[in-house]
């Protein structure tokens, strides 16, 4: 988030030049009768482009019990559509209402308690329908499609705000792109889903259980969280995604992967005409539906807080120190960027001057202005490893005496200055990647409805004065809002 | 009557069925597209190859010097001073900035300055927008020029990188990749990663020893820029800086010769994990194979992503066992290494372990179909428009490719080689480069899983390193 307002700032800020400013002209924006918006952008020399597809739809629509339903719908995304991936889906839709039948009654009986002797021949009824499904499938064939037609950056990713799914390909693949985007928004398969889970399960060994690091972030989310869906792994708990089924996966998808809530990009060097005629034919297409926003109720800050907790591993200890931080947009969002890059963005940052190099704690330090989301209420968080002999707790007493510093003296002109800076230099950097600028345009356009909210941040900007960054830090940096979370080392 | 309906009902659904495979068949171009590679200026400056790209897109350069160097071609007594020396280069200061004023610098203009050390060369880079080159090529030359070396600075260093050697057993697959290179190539020392003792142990003195005997001009391979100048402006700004640099250098030792011999073996090291990480294979070969595109073009079969490759279509698609599974096969001016490389929860780690074998032993004896070839040739080719996507990355590609003796225009070449490659020759490579026989294993995982990896041959223990 922290990047993306910055390159917000930086596009307002600029010193005229023709190519940054030619870029708030460059974007044509198509909104289809079905609430589907897509933004173009012609740039660049290579003939390749780059699609970067927002969907509005993240952990927070979660329903309760099915934590991870989001990513793993991302997962069945790869999976094909009734039109790829299949050799037969007439023959295939009978197989699978079979296996999602018994899927969905052996979820249903494990989470009734059902024993093992009682599940497991009904697993190895599924596991026999599985294979006649498989001989039915081309497996990966929409992955293979993109593959072999050179897509490079293909990927999807979940978030708890945004699942987003990006390819870049050579220009005259723009309409197989199309095609093949807009069918799996509309004709997707839940297909090898049962099997599919163990995959989830690994990635979650993988990205979690077995790093330091992201089991201390899972552990901050559920510290610092209550109410907020935001207190749930992106990935899910296992318990959840053992027992995901397929009523509340396409539930999920009907409710939530609805034009309405997406924002497509496409920036390379193509036509403009006709790539706008592609997407209106294709995307055009899909159904609207009416959106079903979901209803958070905020955190109770103040009572119980400040909040501290810690989990244990054989690993360095490390810790977040965060505080609670309205969603986007909000008047304060840039302050807060600015807080983020004087306390922690270079060797020049005031933690990095004191921590790293007068008072030798850390190696380094992070901070973090909006995690782990923007679209709801989140935090302002830092994070640190402390070096022998000192402590995690002994690292962040040091950062809160920054924090006392930063609310009561006036940071420096020259400190404003840099910031400033950073945001124009960072923004045409950003500029230069088709794949980058993509994603930021349709970030902000889903965030905000209007990508153009940009173009409005301009005089928020230069308007920023130190008396704001010190408002901002005395309003959010304080005890009732603040959480602390360590990864500490255990005993040998 | 009844056959001719028959007949009637049985195309209609095979043209059902088809219909999308036409469809998307008629928007797949049968064409890839050509490779133009931009015009790269490359001229002579004072005995150093410049290579120059015009981009006037937006206001901002990158220039990056390559020198002679790396890990392994560092004296092996003085393990990790290249990488030492350089983040102390980067931080510690010059005779005309202070630590703190090199930063303030760079961090008010927002620009970059950065030094990497790979296997056998290190670079140094700049990223800056145009207004301010002439700052920051003076920032930029005067680090490489006249680094101080301040002592604190030095400790600095060596606290960050001993942090980061306590850091290196948190996560199996790190484990398992590293441990499986220092026994593939014999504990070598130059394949090994550097200890704490060798942080501790290096001076100041050293550190100063060695920039002074290695970088300086006569150690430049070459320089690439791209950016918003043209050639005779970036000499302008360019040749102050190398006229007044007048040093003497060494030149590092070459690369130490591998021996490509290896004896199969596994090992097993313990460690309370719920998911193993396993890494199987051997030696590689070199970049300089003229077998090479048939090598690549069969890893990129096997393994060479997760989608699309048989490790993946089998351990992940089928069996659903892994997230990730992948094959690698190094091609460098040394023998490198080919692994598999899979992670798996720990009750499943013999399952996996075998497939892996079984999939690698069908490939080896010739399992490699002609849609396999075609479908690993497409994905290739018509990836490499990509290499001229980013002009820096065309610049730097080119001096890569330069430095390594590959001829002018290789990209075409390469795309040509591959295009004229053909299956025989690809069953050829995997049955002489592909050896599952010959496997050296490494598993890292919980005690227990051992015992599963007994039925594949001996396993021996193989101690952590904690270094």
């Amino acid at each position: 988030m922290k990047k993306i307002l910055l390159f917000i700032l930086v596009l307002l800020s600029l010193p005229a030049h023709a190519d940054v400013e030619q870029l708030a002209e460059k974007v044509r924006k198509i909104v289809l009768d079905n609430g589907f918006t897509c933004l173009l952008v012609k740039r660049g020399e290579a003939p390749i482009f780059s699609a970067y597809l927002r969907v509005k739809v993240g952990n927070i629509e979660e329903p309760e019990g099915a934590t991870g339903l989001a990513h793993f719908f991302e997962h069945m995304a790869f999976k094909g559509t009734s039109n790829i991936g299949v050799k037969n889906y007439k023959a295939e839709k009978k197989v699978l209402d079979k296996i999602h039948t018994l899927g969905s009654r052996i979820v249903q009986m494990q989470k009734d308690g059902a024993s093992e002797e009682e599940l497991e021949p009904l697993r190895q009824k599924l596991l026999t329908l599985e294979e006649a499904d498989k001989k039915l499938v081309v497996p990966n064939e929409f992955i293979n499609i993109y593959q072999r037609n050179g897509g490079t950056d293909m990927n999807a990713t979940t978030g708890n705000d945004f699942t987003s799914y990006f390819v870049s390909l050579p220009a005259n693949r723009l309409e197989l792109w199309a095609y093949m985007e807009s069918d799996r928004l509309m004709n997707t398969v839940m297909r090898e889903f049962y099997s599919e889970k163990d995959v989830v399960a690994e990635e979650r060994r993988m990205r979690t259980d077995n790093d330091p690091d992201g089991r201390l972030y899972e552990f901050l989310m559920k510290t610092a969280f209550e109410n907020s869906p935001y207190k749930n792994p992106v990935v899910g708990w296992p318990e959840d995604i053992k027992n995901f089924n397929v009523e509340e996966a396409r539930a999920f998808h009907s409710n939530y992967y609805i034009p309405s809530r997406m924002v497509l990009a496409v920036v390379g060097n193509f036509d403009l005409d006709e790539a706008e005629n592609v997407v209106k034919k294709y995307f055009g297409q899909l159904p609207a539906k009416p959106d079903k926003p979901i209803e958070v109720q905020p955190e109770n800050l103040g009572t119980g807080y400040p909040k501290v907790g810690a989990i244990q591993g054989t690993e360095e200890p490390r810790f977040y120190l965060s505080y609670h931080r309205p969603a986007h947009p909000h008047p304060d969002d840039e302050v807060l960027d600015v807080l983020q890059n004087i306390l922690c963005e270079g060797r020049t940052s005031r933690l990095y001057k004191k921590l790293v190099l007068e008072k030798k704690m850390v190696s380094s330090i992070d901070c973090y202005a909006s995690i782990p989301g923007s679209r709801l209420d989140g935090l302002f968080s830092f994070y640190a490893k402390p070096l022998p002999p000192y402590t995690s707790q002994q690292v962040e007493a040091e950062i809160l005496k920054e924090i006392t510093l930063v609310k009561n003296t006036r940071v420096t002109p020259t400190e404003l200055e840099k910031v400033k800076n950073t945001i124009k230099a960072s923004t045409m950097w950003t500029l230069k990647s088709n794949m980058g600028l993509a994603s930021l345009l349709t970030f902000f356009e889903s965030l905000t409805g209007n990508w153009q909210y940009i173009l409005s941040l301009e005089e928020r900007v230069d308007a920023i004065s130190t008396d704001d960054i010190q408002r901002v830090a005395k309003t959010y940096f304080v005890p009732s809002r603040q959480v602390s979370t360590y990864l500490d080392k255990e005993e040998k | 009557m009844k056959s001719s309906l028959l007949a009637v009902v049985i195309l209609f659904f095979l043209s059902s069925c088809n219909a999308q495979a036409v469809a998307i068949k008629k928007l797949e171009p049968s064409t890839t597209p050509d490779l133009v590679e931009p015009s790269i200026q490359i001229v002579d400056m004072q005995g150093i190859k410049l290579y120059h790209l015009a981009d006037h897109d937006l206001p901002l350069v990158q220039m990056s010097l390559i020198f002679k160097g790396g890990h392994l071609r560092e004296p092996i007594d003085q393990k990790g001073i290249n990488q030492f020396m350089t983040l102390v280069m980067r931080t510690g200061g010059t005779q005309k900035y202070t630590p703190e004023k090199f930063d303030a610098q760079l961090e008010l203009l927002s620009a970059e300055v950065s030094i990497s050390v790979s296997s056998d060369r290190t670079m140094a880079t700049i990223k800056c927008m145009k207004k301010d080159a002439a700052t920051v090529l003076d920032l930029f030359f005067s680090m490489l020029k006249e680094p101080v070396f301040q002592d604190e600075k030095v400790e600095l260093i060596r606290t960050q990188l001993l942090e980061e050697v306590r850091s290196r057993n948190e996560r199996p697959l790190n484990i398992a990749n590293r441990e499986f290179t220092q026994q593939l190539y014999n504990g070598s020392d130059y394949f090994r990663m550097v200890s704490s003792d060798e942080i501790l142990g290096m001076t100041r003195d050293e550190l100063v020893n060695h920039h002074r005997q290695y970088i300086g001009p006569g150690n430049i391979i070459s320089v690439g820029f791209a950016g918003d100048f043209e050639l005779d402006e970036l000499q302008g700004l360019l040749k102050p800086h190398f006229e007044t640099w007048k040093v003497d250098v060494v030149e590092p030792e070459p690369v130490v010769k591998i021996e490509k011999e290896w004896e199969p073996s596994i090992h097993f090291i313990a460690k309370d994990f719920n998911q193993s990480a396993i890494v199987m294979g051997h030696f590689s070969d070199t970049r300089y194979n003229p077998e090479k595109y048939a090598i690549i073009l069969a890893n990129q079969i096997l393994g060479g992503a997760t989608f699309g490759a048989k490790l993946g279509n089998r351990i992940r698609a089928e069996l659903g066992l892994v997230y990730s599974v992948v094959s690698a096969f190094d091609l460098e001016s040394w023998y490198g290494r080919f692994r598999m490389v899979a992670s798996t929860k720990a009750e499943s780690t013999s399952e996996v372990f075998e497939e892996m074998k079984k999939i690698l032993t069908t490939f080896s004896k010739g399992g490699i179909s002609e849609s396999e070839l075609q479908f690993a040739k497409n994905l290739i080719l018509n990836e490499l428009i990509f290499q001229y996507e980013d002009p820096f990355e065309i610049v730097v590609n080119r001096m890569i490719y330069d430095y390594y003796g590959y001829p002018p225009g290789y990209l075409s070449l390469f795309q040509k080689a591959i295009k004229q490659t053909t299956l025989r020759q690809v069953r050829a490579a995997a049955k002489k480069y592909f050896l599952p026989h010959r496997l050296k294993v490494m598993v890292v995982g919980s005690s227990d899983v051992k015992e599963q990896l007994e039925a594949f041959g001996e396993v021996q223990d193989w101690p952590l390193d904690d270094f």
